[in-house]
């Protein structure tokens, strides 16, 4: 994936929003100095390419799902393209990459309790054919968990501090 | 597991701000059947109480960030908890979670490319003492990312 050619004002406004997301464009506009309609046009452009998205985020744990998982996937190379499509239609798999190394697909899967995960493994995650092997890392804690990943803050920093 | 106990309602505008952060707050309250100011107050609350962040979320790939890893390690059991605050405090580390299993720890790194990757693996690792051995994959494709887990669906619902 190419990355998004981002100008410094599109940067400026991620690093706004990362750190708050419903902050109002009136808000972002009277910091960043530009018109109201500027920004509206800014953050719907990054919506629309898939840059950026505003969301409300939780803490699983916190919530009363009580199972989270990281499932480590051996798979058939021939049935690569059928695994993921099978493994991306259940709803307890919320984050699914595929990677190199000693397995082939990660999964992280959100249940509200072990019973579920066992479900998961024994029958839905048995009944897709091509799955070679798992390894299951059953999460106790989650330490740390960001969101602002994107190095922009600089960006900010230098315009006097609003924060 | 916090003392703060969720209602129905409370579940009810997580899953609108986790469908869209910015919808506002009369149009939830309108869906919901509550006073505009209830849910701006609950909100309030739930952002207070640390179970509702609501945020930008950047695609790693799109801002430039090329290299995305989760990494397993395996660390001396005394040293746990030292080591999973070390690896929090690092910026290029997204996420840390402590777990059972293979691995004791797994955590996710976002950094700009496969050298970034290759200097976090060899020199910041090795500055942690207690880090036995890592299992390193490195995110070639990312097939789904979906965090709005339906907050409805809980332990005591079942």
């Amino acid at each position: 994936m190419q990355p998004f050619g981002l100008d410094d004002l599109d940067k400026k406004i991620l690093a706004y929003l990362q750190q708050e997301g419903r902050m109002t464009f009136v808000t972002l506009a009277a910091y960043l100095g530009v018109s109201e309609g500027t920004i509206r046009k800014r953050v719907k452009r990054l919506e629309e390419h898939g840059v950026m998205k505003t969301m409300g985020v939780t803490d699983p744990l916190k919530m009363g799902l009580d199972t989270v998982a990281f499932i480590w996937f051996k798979v058939d190379r021939h049935h690569m393209d059928s695994v993921i499509k099978s493994l991306n239609a259940l709803d307890a798999v919320r984050y699914l990459v595929v990677t190199t190394g000693g397995h082939d697909l990660v999964a992280m899967v959100v249940l509200p309790n072990r019973t579920k995960l066992v479900a998961l493994l024994n029958e839905q995650l048995a009944s897709i054919e091509g799955i070679v092997s798992t390894e299951t890392s059953i999460v106790l804690q989650i330490h740390k968990q960001i969101y602002d990943w994107a190095p922009f803050s600089h960006c900010i920093a230098e315009d006097g501090g609003q924060r | 597991m916090t003392g703060f106990a969720l209602d129905q309602f409370d579940r009810d505008i997580i899953r609108l701000l986790q469908q869209d952060g910015r919808m506002p707050f009369l149009t939830i309250a309108q869906q919901l059947g509550l006073a505009e100011g209830t849910v701006r107050r609950r909100v309030g609350k739930l952002m207070d109480e640390g179970l509702l962040k609501i945020v930008g979320i950047a695609s790693p790939f799109k801002v430039g960030l090329q290299t995305v890893a989760i990494v397993g390690l395996k660390v001396d059991r005394g040293k746990l908890q030292p080591i999973a605050e070390e690896l929090s405090g690092l910026t290029e580390v997204r996420y840390v979670a402590l777990s059972t299993g293979n691995y004791d720890l797994v955590i996710e790194v976002v950094v700009g490319s496969n050298d970034e990757l290759l200097t976090f693996l060899v020199d910041t690792l090795r500055e942690i003492p207690g880090i036995n051995n890592t299992g390193t994959s490195v995110v070639l494709k990312v097939a789904k990312e979906d965090l709005a887990w339906d907050p409805n669906q809980t332990n005591t619902s079942l």
